[in-house]
């Protein structure tokens, strides 16, 4: 084809064939050595034609590979680009509404009365309103950087912070999550990350408050969690370690929780794992028996969840900055792991292999299971490659999606069908905008954290005035699919000791979601608004779908207009009300009873 | 008549997302990601890279989409702002492997950057559909390669194995058959021999 114009024409001596070996070692990212790297550069440097050939030769090769790509996962880049312009759209409009939220609450005299400032009132407006307005923009900052990995995440600093109160000052961590959120059919299933920057309106400076807190509802109080804390240190081991470390060796993760039977594997031994415990560099974990559990936790907040049936080994973390430092890597054996991985440096991305494959991981979550056979990625949040063996072909795996990697398998992601959805009102799954939600302590929810509205609020605004101004709501985000009927239950109850029925009424707003019976009390919006009224039916949790009991033969169902990331607000409308849980099913169709807390086929 | 139906669905796709439509601007990237993708792999040889230059593509263009006028192509256009992002990429590519003292890999960036603030943004569906001519005129031993080692997802070591050769013999291989399709690709390009 083109040898004979290649071979030699430089006349330097260098054989034209040789540089083309090199530059075909090379491109297919092959080893080449550095006295063959230098040779290849001195031969293009000095022959601009054929540098030039063997530059739009490669660029052949991206078509070619372009090409094929285009056939196999063109189809998922439209929805993954809608996904991130509705995340952008929406951290768009909140920003508005604080804007708006501020603008209007600058000018009350109780805003002003809270503020230290005692400034004429025009004045104090514009000092307000100035630092407000920085401090949306860059709230949009970081809200529009954090789309871009995954949509905008809920935040620990959501929750206020009152010592005094039963309110959470820290993530909840000791509880194992529900089962529920770690199913493949559930897309939110997302432990524990980092802290992110989420400042609300109530974040602005309150030295002074000019009129007494309204007094609280009575919670059973919690013992502090052991693990973690909100600095980034390593979880503090609540008993002995079984096995200290010595001094010489690093250790690179905690045990931060472990039930049934675990091990820590180290070579051929195996001894009892325990919650606390370091996991040496090189050290692994074994998870057997049917009750089988295990969380581990990296310095930076990295987290993983080790199901029954896994064997890990070979845990490292980051290496100390060098030469050939390498970051987070272990090697899954078999079995299931769910990890909420912490943004990882970019040239050292966490590397989790299986014997089929190797997931890629710079800052995500996402579950990998390894079945005789084959790996399947899941990736609930952000995106990961994943590397086949048998080929070492890649696949690009969105957020919502799964692949897997297994010998004449279809490669391409593909999105994870979605079921059951079960929000549960967690620290980082929930964001509490304005004053109405509280997340409390209540060892009655499932996970021992519920959403609570208190007394003093008494009756609230309801109606179309409060569709118009949602300035108070604590929103869900989660995975779903369109055009699904999901069926719509609460789980929560009415808190007061007296008038019960007057004070037992919440909201819900399906973001770009619809609701089989709309709430005519929202006026035009009606559709995407749903009222779950009759709260007081219960003194403790229950489920609940529109009324209890339902008047309806069938649920009120919620239909999503695109698969993907969703969004779901609840109102208070009539408090006080606690809620535990909102399950968003496919398949229940009928009032679950009262003491059933999630979806049944996701216990294990 | 399809093309011309095809450029005033376009052109109301267009106006829709002037006015603020998400999903006008949405059916204006199914139409057009391919080529922008396309576009980008071309000089960003990263999938993952190359899909993150993609999406931002697209949102840059949405917030200047009332800046667009229609006397020029929307997928020119579009390219316009890829070719910029990918040259911002390649700037911070240069240096980073400049500080690594990889001199090969930063003369390569290099080069990149030089085609691409050289020749501006080709049409990547211009060259793709010469690139499927040329295929077709492939003897059946390299297309089947290239079915192979392309469409297939087969792997350079699967192939030398089946094919009883070594692995840098299959590289070479490949290297020169895509030699013989570049070569063609120009030649189509040079002569307007390309039909969509």
């Amino acid at each position: 084809m083109c040898r004979a114009e290649t071979v030699d024409r430089r006349g330097d001596g260098v054989n034209g064939d040789r540089v083309l070996e090199l530059w075909a070692e090379f491109t297919a990212g092959g080893n080449l050595t550095p006295a063959e790297k230098s040779e290849l550069l001195g031969a293009l440097q000095a022959d601009e034609n054929l540098r030039r050939k063997l530059m739009r030769n490669d660029e052949i090769d991206a078509l070619l590979q372009g090409s094929a790509r285009k056939e196999s996962d063109g189809a998922s880049f439209p929805e993954v680009f809608a996904q991130r312009l509705a995340a952008q759209h929406d951290a768009t409009r909140f920003v508005d509404k604080i804007r708006t939220r501020l603008g209007e609450e600058t000018l009350t005299p109780r805003r002003l009365a809270r503020h230290a400032w005692r400034a004429p009132r025009g004045e104090a407006s514009r000092r307000l309103l100035l630092p407000a307005l920085v401090a949306a923009s860059l709230l949009l900052t970081i809200i529009v950087t954090m789309a871009g990995h995954g949509g905008v995440k809920p935040s620990p600093q959501g929750i206020e912070r009152r010592p005094e109160s039963p309110e959470i000052a820290h993530p909840e961590p000791a509880s194992r999550p529900p089962v529920a959120e770690q199913s493949s059919k559930s897309r939110d299933s997302r432990p524990p990350k980092a802290a992110d920057p989420a400042p609300r309106p109530s974040d602005q400076p309150d030295p002074k408050p000019a009129r007494p807190e309204p007094p609280r509802p009575e919670v059973i109080p919690t013992p502090e969690p052991a693990t973690p804390r909100e600095d980034n240190a390593p979880a503090k081991p609540p008993a002995p370690a079984p096995a200290v470390p010595r001094k010489t060796e690093s250790v690179a993760a905690t045990l931060e929780q472990v039930e049934g039977d675990a091990g820590v594997l180290a070579g051929a031994s195996r001894t009892p794992a325990k919650a606390g415990q370091g996991l040496l560099a090189g050290q692994g974990l074994g998870v057997a028996g049917p009750k089988g559990f295990a969380a581990v936790l990296f310095p930076d907040k990295t987290r993983l969840e080790i199901d029954a049936g896994t064997e890990l080994t070979d845990l490292f973390d980051v290496d100390a900055p060098g030469k050939d430092a390498r970051g987070k890597r272990l090697f899954l054996k078999r079995g299931t792991l769910t990890a909420a991985v912490a943004r990882q440096p970019a040239d050292r991305p966490m590397v989790v292999r299986t014997p089929h494959g190797e997931a890629r991981v710079v800052g995500t979550t996402l579950r990998l299971v390894v079945e005789p056979g084959s790996t399947r990625l899941e990736v609930m949040e952000g995106r990961v490659q994943l590397k086949r063996f048998s080929d070492g072909k890649t696949a690009d795996v969105p957020a919502g999606h799964f692949a897997v990697a297994a010998t004449g398998a279809d490669f391409a992601a593909k999105f994870i069908p979605v079921d059951e959805i079960l929000l549960l009102p967690r620290p980082e799954k929930v964001k509490l905008i304005g004053e109405d939600w509280k997340l409390i302590r209540d060892e009655k929810a499932p996970g021992g954290l519920a959403l609570d509205v208190p007394w003093s609020l008494k009756r609230l605004p309801r109606g179309a005035d409060k569709a118009r101004h949602p300035g108070s709501f604590a929103s869900f985000t989660f995975q779903a699919d369109a055009g699904k009927d999901y069926s719509v239950w609460v789980r929560g109850y009415c808190s007061a000791s007296k008038d019960r029925l007057t004070y037992d009424c919440i909201g819900l707003e399906a973001v770009n979601g619809e609701f089989s019976r709309s709430a005519s009390l929202f006026g035009a919006a009606g559709k995407s608004f749903m009222l779950v009224d009759n709260l007081a039916a219960y003194d403790t949790y229950g489920w609940i779908n529109d009324q209890h009991p339902t008047t309806s033969p069938s649920p009120v169902t919620v239909r999503f207009a695109r698969t993907g990331t969703q969004t779901l607000r609840l109102y208070a409308l009539e408090a006080p009300v606690r809620i535990a849980a909102v399950w968003l099913s496919a398949t229940q169709r009928s009032l679950p009873p009262a003491d059933q807390e999630g979806p049944k086929a996701e216990k294990k | 008549m399809a093309r011309t139906a095809e450029r005033m669905e376009e052109s109301l796709w267009v106006r829709q997302a002037q006015e603020g439509s998400e999903e006008a601007f949405c059916k204006l990237v199914r139409l057009h990601h391919d080529s922008v993708r396309g576009f980008l792999f071309r000089f960003v040889r990263n999938a993952s890279i190359m899909e993150d230059l993609a999406q931002e593509t697209f949102l840059s263009a949405f917030r200047r989409i009332r800046t667009f006028r229609e006397e020029s192509s929307l997928r020119v256009w579009l390219l316009g702002i890829a070719r910029l992002g990918a040259l911002k990429y390649l700037r911070e590519e240069h240096q980073r492997l400049s500080r690594q003292s990889a001199a090969l890999e930063t003369a390569v960036a290099d080069w990149r950057i030089q085609t691409l603030e050289r020749e501006g943004p080709s049409d990547p569906e211009r060259e793709l559909s010469a690139l499927r001519q040329c295929l077709k005129g492939l003897p059946p031993s390299s297309a089947h390669l290239v079915a192979e080692y392309y469409y297939k997802g087969h792997s350079l070591s699967d192939l030398a194995r089946s094919y009883g050769k070594r692995g840098s013999a299959m590289k070479m291989t490949l290297l020169r058959i895509r030699e013989a399709l570049r070569e063609c690709v120009e030649q189509r390009l040079s002569t307007g021999e390309v039909t969509a």
